[in-house]
């Protein structure tokens, strides 16, 4: 029996929900080359490796039963709240070594070794360290702590990795072709970076016009003349005041906007590089360099993976041959035809 | 068999939806709940916040936001019987790496965060860590706000370390001679019986 409308109306409700749902499938699930994500891996990994570091150079203050956030305040303050942190169960006498353990899964994170399952570790560890002294945290753990969670959802050990490696050589040994293969998971977690980033400059800007100061331009002075922040003098601007008016006018249009703007094809290289401006910015002259980094680390999930694989494995393709549209592990025979050359296509224009 | 495993994978898929869909609403309704919001948004952003604390995306991205205002510090003196008093600020602003000065700074600019309840226990052991650091059983400690200099002020000559930048709120004064007294007597008492 036909299930199919008469109504013209409802048919063409029906067309439109089926429409929505392929293009909602497509969005989310069109299997993509993991190489943007092992990109961002090493990038994660090294700065989660760098802040962890620098949590060690002095552990017992921020992490003892009795430092500068003392456990049982810590616990109080969260009484109510649903937070993991492995580290309110680290006794004073293992914190060492349970810290440098995190340093050496972090770097094996970093280096793609067991990718599936450091990264899983690579986040536990990053939001352990955060909800353990929460208000030692800034932007950096938030987006190291975002990154480090769909790293952990999608395949990033799939390629510039140590996993990869392995993997290619067991493959060689066998005579199985060396493909690139897409993966759904890695489409995922690519959209949810980009997702996320957009979620991140909307709050970011729409919370500024809270604020008169965002309005009359003053607060983009008020951050240059703050001493506590400042590791360049640009007290000179004082002289330019329309400088910092305008740069923070810009702030709050391009936050705002970069929500509908970075999807635009035409317009997504001006948003990404007035975004990496004043992210370095932020590093070169406030001394937050960890912060502007990481975020500009996440722009990496609106490049084009193949235009990236070309020039960073020099145009070999990492001995990578074909590409194959597989959201499974797929090997092919070497003597089977080959699905899609991987740079028979000239690269297309730059994108960060 | 093959088609339960069908059904349970088309299952799984649904579910994989049904969760994108949830997570694309709780980081976006996460930020929404901050004040000033209305009770609607307050109330949608509760619906995720079990889910936002478990995976620490509970943020509010309000980077300066709404306005930058003063930075906060905490300022320290050490009483010396016939010798000034010893200062110090925390953060020192020579501590480097610089990721290092910054962590010590937030811990400095939003102990406010805490609820009052919980301020106390803090500021104790901040003052029980600068006054371990300096060998001294006693420490007084106080809120240092620094508020930044505006144009004018600095078109004028002001330099943004200016005196009158600066506005301190004394926490109190802590002596850990009483704690190890009354530890030590204690320790003596339950030995004596």
């Amino acid at each position: 029996m036909s299930t199919i409308p008469t109504n013209p109306l409802a048919r063409r409700c029906l067309d439109a929900a089926y429409e929505a749902s392929e293009q909602w499938k497509s969005f989310w699930f069109d299997p993509a080359d993991p190489f943007i994500l092992g990109m961002i891996r090493i990038l994660t990994g090294s700065m989660l490796v760098y802040s962890l570091c620098v949590w060690g150079l002095d552990l017992n203050a921020f992490f003892a039963r009795d430092g500068l956030q003392p456990l049982a305040a810590m616990t109080q303050f969260y009484q109510n709240d649903v937070i993991f942190s492995f580290l309110y169960y680290v006794s004073d006498e293992w914190l060492f070594v349970v810290h440098w353990s995190c340093v050496i899964l972090a770097l094996m994170f970093c280096l793609g070794l067991a990718t599936r399952v450091t990264s899983v570790f690579a986040f536990l560890i990053t939001i352990s360290y955060s909800q353990r002294v929460p208000v030692a945290n800034f932007g950096l753990d938030q987006i190291l702590g975002m990154l480090c969670l769909y790293l952990a959802i999608g395949p990033s050990g799939a390629a510039l990795s140590i996993d990869q490696v392995v993997r290619d050589r067991w493959r060689r040994t066998r005579g199985l072709c060396m493909e690139i293969r897409k993966l759904a998971s890695a489409r995922t977690a690519l959209r949810l970076i980009q997702i996320h980033l957009c979620v991140i400059y909307f709050w970011a800007g729409f919370s500024k016009l809270k604020g008169d100061t965002w309005w009359t331009g003053e607060a983009m002075w008020q951050v240059i003349a703050s001493e506590e922040y400042q590791t360049l003098d640009l007290t000179w601007m004082a002289w330019v005041p329309w400088l910092p008016y305008l740069i923070a006018h810009v702030t709050v249009a391009w936050e705002v906007f970069f929500c509908v703007l970075v999807w635009n094809q035409r317009w997504r290289p001006l948003m990404l590089a007035l975004g990496a401006a004043m992210h370095f910015g932020i590093g070169a002259f406030l001394g937050l360099w960890t912060f502007g980094l990481i975020m500009t680390y996440g722009y990496f999930a609106f490049g084009n993976p193949e235009w990236w694989r070309n020039r960073l494995t020099l145009g070999n393709g990492s001995g990578h041959s074909h590409t194959s549209n597989h959201s499974r592990r797929a090997l092919t025979k070497r003597d089977e035809p080959a699905i899609e050359p991987a740079h028979s296509a000239p690269p297309p224009p730059a994108e960060p | 068999m093959n088609s339960i495993f069908v059904g349970l994978k088309k299952a799984g898929f649904v579910l994989v939806n049904f969760w994108l869909a949830f997570h694309v609403f709780a980081i976006f309704i996460s930020p929404a709940g901050m004040p000033p919001a209305s009770p609607l948004l307050v109330d949608a952003s509760r619906v995720a916040l079990p889910y936002n604390q478990l995976l620490f995306l509970n943020h509010g991205y309000h980077f300066f936001a709404p306005d930058p205002g003063a930075s906060t510090l905490i300022s320290w003196a050490i009483d010396r019987p016939g010798d000034t008093p010893l200062k110090g600020r925390f953060p020192d602003p020579m501590v480097q790496p610089r990721l290092l000065y910054h962590r010590y700074f937030m811990l400095a600019q939003n102990i406010g965060a805490f609820p009052l309840e919980t301020q106390g226990p803090v500021f104790e052991a901040y003052a029980r860590h600068f006054a371990l650091q300096h060998d001294s059983p006693t420490i007084r400690l106080s809120r240092l706000l620094h508020s930044p200099s505006s144009i004018a002020r600095i078109q004028a000559g002001g330099k943004l370390s200016d005196f009158e930048t600066f506005y301190e709120e004394p926490v109190g004064f802590y002596d850990f001679r009483k704690n190890q007294t009354d530890a030590a007597r204690a320790a003596t008492a339950s030995a004596d019986f």
